[in-house]
């Protein structure tokens, strides 16, 4: 059973964007853009489309909140804005794109599931991170982009499944159910690094 | 440990890819310049409608004054459309005018 609404924290500012405030809109884009953009990048693993796209998003987001009534918060629906429109572009040019690895953030490198994962003395498993990396982005171009979102926002953005099944506008089930397949066939391709 | 729990922990490292603080600063002055330019592209009756929706949205709440100065307007058009479209009226009024300068013209010469 759902529980009581929890208020849209983005609120007082989507107020204020709504009555042409466009400092307060900036203050969404600051708020929201760092997540997004993991969100996008790991459906599309190309620095350069998920720029693109997310600037489209913002855009899109910019034109349409005068008619976002609150229905849900602000969050769920720039979420489902993104999702969909980072869907219809890999399916528009469905394209397996070569994956950039130039910026990848070298705090990985703190990460404690990243020391024991490549730390163990085995030399053999001692992987480097760009390896590393290569071997994850190919893990996911491989699922299909609906399975890729669910793990994205399930995996790497750590979002519970409901608010993925409002995202989606699917139920939990689905949402439960796309991850167990899609949780298989990344197992199956990241066999070598669970050892 | 749950035997995906490590495959897992390895997709969570995705997390980190993202650029640093400085790109989402740019990213802010990249969505104005892209919007000014799409403002640019747009054909003017585009903007004055953009416009007049963000006026509008601006009296929401207030909907008895913008009814008022809407009735007002209204009111204002008609009486243009029907003083405009009979030039007997506007003539008679120029006559009105005409008269009163020759009575003070005359009223002068009497001094």
């Amino acid at each position: 059973m759902a529980g009581p609404r929890k208020p849209d924290e983005d609120k007082p500012l989507v107020e204020r964007a709504q009555n042409g405030d466009t400092e307060a809109f900036d203050e969404l884009i600051r708020k929201h853009s760092s997540k997004l953009y993991g969100l996008v990048y790991n459906m599309t693993s190309n620095h350069e489309d998920t720029n693109d796209l997310l600037q489209d998003i913002f855009a899109k987001a910019y034109r349409s909140l005068k008619r976002f009534q609150g229905k849900s918060t602000f969050y769920t629906w720039i979420y489902s804005i993104s999702v969909n429109m980072t869907l219809n572009f890999l399916k528009k040019r469905n394209r397996q794109r070569k994956v950039s690895l130039d910026d990848v953030d070298l705090n990985i490198q703190n990460d404690s599931d990243f020391i024991e994962s490549t730390s163990k003395s085995d030399p053999v498993k001692e992987v480097n991170i760009l390896e590393l990396q290569q071997r994850l982005n190919g893990a996911m171009q491989a699922l299909s982009e609906d399975h890729r979102a669910v793990v994205t926002m399930f995996d790497v953005m750590g979002m519970p499944h409901n608010e993925i099944a409002k995202i989606l506008n699917v139920s939990p089930g689905t949402v439960r159910s796309r991850l167990f397949y899609a949780h298989r066939q990344l197992q199956n391709y990241l066999e070598e690094f669970r050892q | 440990m749950d035997e995906f729990e490590k495959v897992r922990k390895l997709i969570a490292l995705k997390r980190y890819e993202t650029p640093g603080e400085a790109y989402f600063e740019r990213f802010v002055e990249e969505f104005h310049d892209r919007q000014r330019a799409e403002m640019l592209r747009l054909p003017v009756h585009r903007l004055f409608l953009d416009r007049l929706d963000t006026w509008l949205n601006g009296w929401r709440g207030k909907q008895w004054i913008a009814g008022s100065l809407a009735g007002a307007c209204a009111a204002l058009i008609a009486v243009a459309f029907v003083t405009g479209g009979n030039p007997e009226a506007g003539s008679e009024f120029q006559g009105e005018l005409a008269v009163e300068e020759f009575d003070s013209t005359s009223l002068l010469r009497e001094f």
